[in-house]
């Protein structure tokens, strides 16, 4: 199940929030990989293709037949040099929720699969450290506890059965209040220690078209006003839809037939191409296409579409998604100051399918 | 006579669906059979102004079940009288007796009532009778996160709401008196004087 050269691994489990190397990760790079190549057409075990062992360095979202689902499968496997270097997972609360039905078939916590994926690599005990899921909810909550000593113990919450920790707010927040009534005393945490309209920090990074040190208009890199518009007219929003939570529930009927996966589309750009209510459309751009059905409305801008993001990837052997995954279309260029996702910064156009 | 009757808040709703869900769930009903729906009414036009776009588009959403009507339109045509108001007001169908004629479904003018696959015969909303019968709301009213579902006697909801029972895209109240109260969205009037549409046949 598991392609891996040698046993050179060391794997351990990340909920200790202290994890420093997989926090100084952004987002964005955990999913990096290139989700409709060739290299990662999926295989019978719903794993990457064998070419991906070749790539230097990734993070390959595992547990889940389609590691392009989204930001709800969080367990990964870091690979560098075709090894698999670490295992981790960051979702370890399901053990101390109240438990309302038992697991269905073979439906395991991602804690579980991590586990039991690093057993049979002979290292379950190096990735659990001996320790249960309640084990590591019980590590991060006493480690934040010592910042935050008001917080119950995890036996407290259990006993309480309280669910949330409330905190009374007995006087109306007011922002920067210590450094508004004595601004020399509570300096902010700026170079100045004032706020600042031109940021001398920002200026140092030497990157004024991206980065510039004071507030401006920058036209985004994929925009309805750059070039790439020509080929590409239209911007792509990927909403969160009401009917999922990103791919989790993804295929429930009920949920399905409530809130039908469409790409939204003005009925002034419909008319200009021939779209009718329920066509089926492909949408593409120069990273790649997907067909999904459209729902023509008034209730979106002219020249913007929305797709709703986190439906299962369904790719043929083209690499043409059926599945409607927006994730498709995206760029996995990240933004140029806190290195988020830029993921609607998309480009792309919709014909008929 | 007593009458249950539902009062839905237009203007509270935000299309979530929640009713609708809780609805399936507490009545076990197949994907397809919609006892309680939303419709997403919307009107207006984008324009273009130079470069810019503007747009006079406005939208709401309305809930809707059977309305439990005074004078049930849909058991007039039954041949078999599958189809009854009890003395609380509430309608039922007979599904045993049912002939699979569907007069009832072409009669109401609601279409509350709903062709049921897995009986091959018709069913809708019957107001959550064992709930009500235990002293609790419908489904779909305790479902609400937005409580803009209520339910109760419908001299009651009119004292507390009023007593409009009508709004886009709803049929005439004339033709079977709906035990229905509506609060309308904010922007009902404004809608529906710019040549409203239901935008989400699909989903009803």
């Amino acid at each position: 199940m598991i392609f891996v050269e040698r046993q050179k691994i060391s794997a351990w489990a990340t909920l200790d929030l202290a994890g420093p190397q997989l926090s100084s990760l952004p987002p964005s790079l955990l999913a990096d990989s290139d989700p409709w190549g060739a290299s990662l057409a999926p295989t019978p075990d719903g794993f990457g293709g064998a070419s991906l062992a070749r790539e230097a360095s990734r993070i390959l979202r595992v547990g889940c037949p389609s590691h392009n689902c989204g930001g709800r499968c969080l367990l990964k496997l870091h690979i560098e040099n075709g090894v698999i270097v670490r295992i981790d997972t960051d979702d370890a609360s399901a053990d101390t929720m109240p438990k309302a039905v038992e697991p269905a078939g073979e439906s395991r916590s991602d804690y579980q699969i991590c586990a039991d994926i690093a057993g049979r690599l002979n290292l379950r005990e190096a990735f659990t450290e001996g320790r249960s899921e309640r084990d590591w909810v019980d590590v991060a909550l006493s480690s934040y506890r010592k910042s935050y000593p008001r917080l119950p113990s995890l036996r407290e919450f259990e006993t309480s059965n309280a669910g949330v920790h409330k905190v009374a707010v007995t006087k109306p927040a007011i922002a920067f209040e210590d450094f508004r009534r004595d601004p020399g005393r509570f300096p902010l945490s700026t170079p100045s220690g004032k706020i600042e309209i031109f940021s001398s920090a920002l200026h140092a990074l030497g990157n004024a078209s991206e980065i510039p040190a004071v507030p401006k208009y920058i036209q985004e890199w994929e925009s309805p006003f750059g070039a790439e518009a020509r080929k590409y007219p239209l911007q792509v929003v990927g909403h969160h839809t009401l009917a999922r939570v990103h791919s989790t529930m993804n295929g429930v009927d009920w949920l399905e037939e409530a809130f039908p996966h469409r790409v939204f589309v003005n009925q002034v750009d419909a008319a200009a191409r021939s779209l009718a209510n329920g066509d089926e459309v492909r949408v593409f751009n120069g990273r790649g296409e997907l067909t999904i059905r459209c729902r023509v409305t008034r209730r979106i801008m002219p020249g913007v579409v929305a797709i709703p993001q986190g439906a299962w990837w369904a790719p043929t052997d083209t690499g043409l998604d059926r599945g409607g995954s927006v994730n498709v279309l995206t760029s996995e260029r990240w933004t140029p100051l806190a290195f988020g996702n830029a993921q609607h910064t998309v480009m792309a156009e919709v014909v008929k399918a | 006579m007593s009458q249950y009757a539902f009062f839905v808040n237009s203007d509270a709703c935000s299309g979530c669906k929640t009713c609708q869900v809780a609805c399936k769930d507490r009545n076990n009903l197949e994907a397809g059979l919609h006892w309680r729906r939303v419709y997403e009414v919307t009107a207006g036009v984008w324009q273009k102004k130079g470069e810019a776009w503007t747009s006079t588009v406005a939208a709401y959403n309305l809930s809707v079940a059977c309305h439990h009507c005074l004078e049930p339109v849909c058991g007039k045509q039954c041949s078999v009288d599958a189809i009854w108001k009890r003395p609380d007001g509430i309608v039922l169908i007979d599904q045993a007796r049912c002939t699979k004629c569907n007069k009832c479904r072409a009669d109401c003018p609601y279409e509350a009532i709903r062709y049921d696959a897995a009986t091959n015969t018709v069913s809708k909303c019957d107001f959550c009778l064992d709930l009500i019968e235990s002293g609790q709301p419908p489904a779909c009213v305790s479902a609400c996160p937005n409580r803009a579902l209520d339910f109760g006697e419908l001299d009651d909801l009119k004292r507390r709401y009023g007593t409009l029972d009508r709004v886009f895209p709803l049929e005439d109240p004339v033709v079977s008196r709906p035990a229905l109260v509506i609060r309308p969205h904010r922007h009902a009037a404004l809608v529906q004087s710019r040549e409203p549409e239901v935008a989400n046949w699909e989903e009803l």
